[in-house]
């Protein structure tokens, strides 16, 4: 059971795991890069990633981040060669966190927050969701759909009712 | 015409997100504050209902409180009030100008309350005015009549009410957000009502204990002052909640009094002069609050707060 086909081993000494994207996308990464995920991380306790992770729920171009991020995370254990050295000090690492979601078209930053929450990435997760909340703070109502592209499904009645009853919110 | 309209309106809504996992709460969740909050909630509806979610009333309960606009006093006691007492207003707005005009507009006399027909006898005198008898998110819960089953929840701001009979309560506990409780003694019950539903009914009011000890002359010296130059020797708990504790800093020698406002979580206390010339006390109903149904509202000013003494 343990040496399956689509299980190799690196020189480095880590398990790889095949994690295979909604449209068939297949990327390889060492089980240290690979557990960050809660859920992948579960399936390897259990035993079950000879075969590859399938995720549905994940296209490539999503998976693609996600492994780019997690690769770029698993500290010294995500020596797996590549371009990524394994020395990625905490400056580097927020760089790099901040340009992947800053350059995110709203569509994909969506789909990558789903991606994180489906692969249970907790730190992908927070930092996406925060920067959705960062996009929404300070922002009128009317910003806001605009910038997520929303409709205003309200009636101009109940939105001056909801305005009227919080109005102290924006009181200091 | 009308379902040809809503279906435009069900297709043109855009879910960017279409999950059980709700992403828009993940992001309310991480807002800075209550305005992003409120602002994020007037989008669309959607994101409205996910502002609402108790997550985040969760998130941001320990950081907000509704503001308070300020306290009722009467000129009774405890007991079940089949008298109309004296009412005293003390408004707490004097640091928010914005606030203190709402203050200035409320109708601490029920004067506006709408006229009702009342199948009680009426026989004039006592019995014929509105009696208050609890107060909560800005509701005030008034009573009328002998046996008190004359109800009505009355918003002295907005100078609305709506009014049912205590006899025709359903005993039930309800679910959601309370606006308004009151101890109806009388009944033995704690009257609950909640806002756009019917009025409902707890049963008979349980005891519960809560425990926590506070020093509050050790911490705040200024009380010390009070206490040594004004003769204020008394502190009586007035209520405790939502992470405060109202209370009322009083001599028997005197009618004036001081109102604290302990917050819980910072430990920081407001102290409201109370500079009445006639001993209107708070035991039975102290104060109300206007509690927004979104969430309450900012508190980060709420530094200790020392009014001239002797005002």
């Amino acid at each position: 059971m343990a040496a399956a086909a689509a299980e190799a081993t690196t020189d480095g000494g880590g398990k790889m795991i095949i994690l295979i994207s909604a449209d068939g996308k297949r990327f390889e990464v060492t089980e240290a890069v690979a557990s960050q995920s809660q859920l992948i991380s579960n399936m390897i306790e259990d035993d079950c990633t000879e075969n590859g992770v399938r995720l549905p729920n994940v296209d490539g171009d999503i998976l693609t981040m996600v492994v780019d991020y997690c690769n770029m995370h698993a500290g010294d254990a995500a020596a797996a060669g590549d371009t990524m050295k394994a020395s990625s000090t905490e400056e580097e690492l927020k760089k790099f966190d901040a340009e992947l979601v800053q350059a995110l078209e709203n569509p994909v930053l969506f789909k990558l927050i789903l991606a994180a929450n489906f692969l249970n990435i907790k730190s992908l997760l927070d930092m996406t969701c925060q920067r959705v909340a960062d996009m929404m703070s300070g922002k009128t109502p009317e910003q806001m759909r605009e910038t997520f592209s929303i409709e205003n499904d309200f009636t101009p009645e109940e939105e001056a009712a909801i305005r009227q009853e919080n109005a102290w919110a924006f009181d200091d | 015409m009308e379902p040809s309209v809503r279906r435009e309106r069900g297709a043109v809504k855009k879910p960017t997100i279409s999950s059980p996992f709700d992403a828009v709460s993940e992001d309310l969740l991480r807002l800075p504050n209550m305005a992003s909050l409120v602002n994020a909630a007037l989008a669309c509806k959607r994101w409205r209902r996910a502002a609402s979610d108790p997550a985040i009333f969760r998130r941001f309960f320990p950081l907000r409180r509704p503001p308070l606009i300020g306290f009722i006093l009467t000129d009774r006691g405890d007991s079940v009030p089949y008298s109309c007492p004296n009412h005293y207003f003390v408004s707490a707005t004097t640091r928010k100008p914005n606030l203190a005009s709402a203050a200035a507009d409320c109708d601490i006399f029920f004067e506006d309350v709408p006229d009702i027909d009342s199948g009680e006898q009426r026989g004039g005198g006592y019995f014929d005015e509105w009696r208050l008898r609890g107060c909560d998110g800005g509701r005030l819960l008034l009573s009328r009549g002998c046996g008190g089953f004359d109800l009505a929840v009355y918003d002295p701001l907005a100078r609305t009410a709506i009014f049912f009979s205590a006899a025709k309560l359903p005993w039930v506990v309800p679910q959601g957000q309370s606006y308004c409780i009151a101890d109806l003694a009388e009944h033995g019950r704690l009257c609950l009502v909640q806002q756009g539903t019917k009025p409902s009914a707890l049963g008979p009011q349980r005891q519960q204990q809560w425990w926590m000890e506070i020093s509050l002359l050790d911490q705040f010296g200024y009380l010390k002052k009070l206490r040594r130059e004004e003769w204020m020797k008394r502190v009586r708990v007035l209520a405790a909640k939502a992470g405060y504790v109202y209370m009322e800093f009083w001599s028997i020698r005197k009618p004036n009094s001081y109102l604290l406002v302990l917050n819980l979580n910072t430990m920081k206390l407001d102290i409201i002069c109370n500079d009445a010339d006639e001993p209107f006390r708070g035991p039975a109903l102290p104060f109300f609050l206007r509690l927004a149904p979104l969430a309450p509202s900012p508190d980060d000013t709420n530094d200790l707060h020392v009014p001239s003494a002797s005002a």
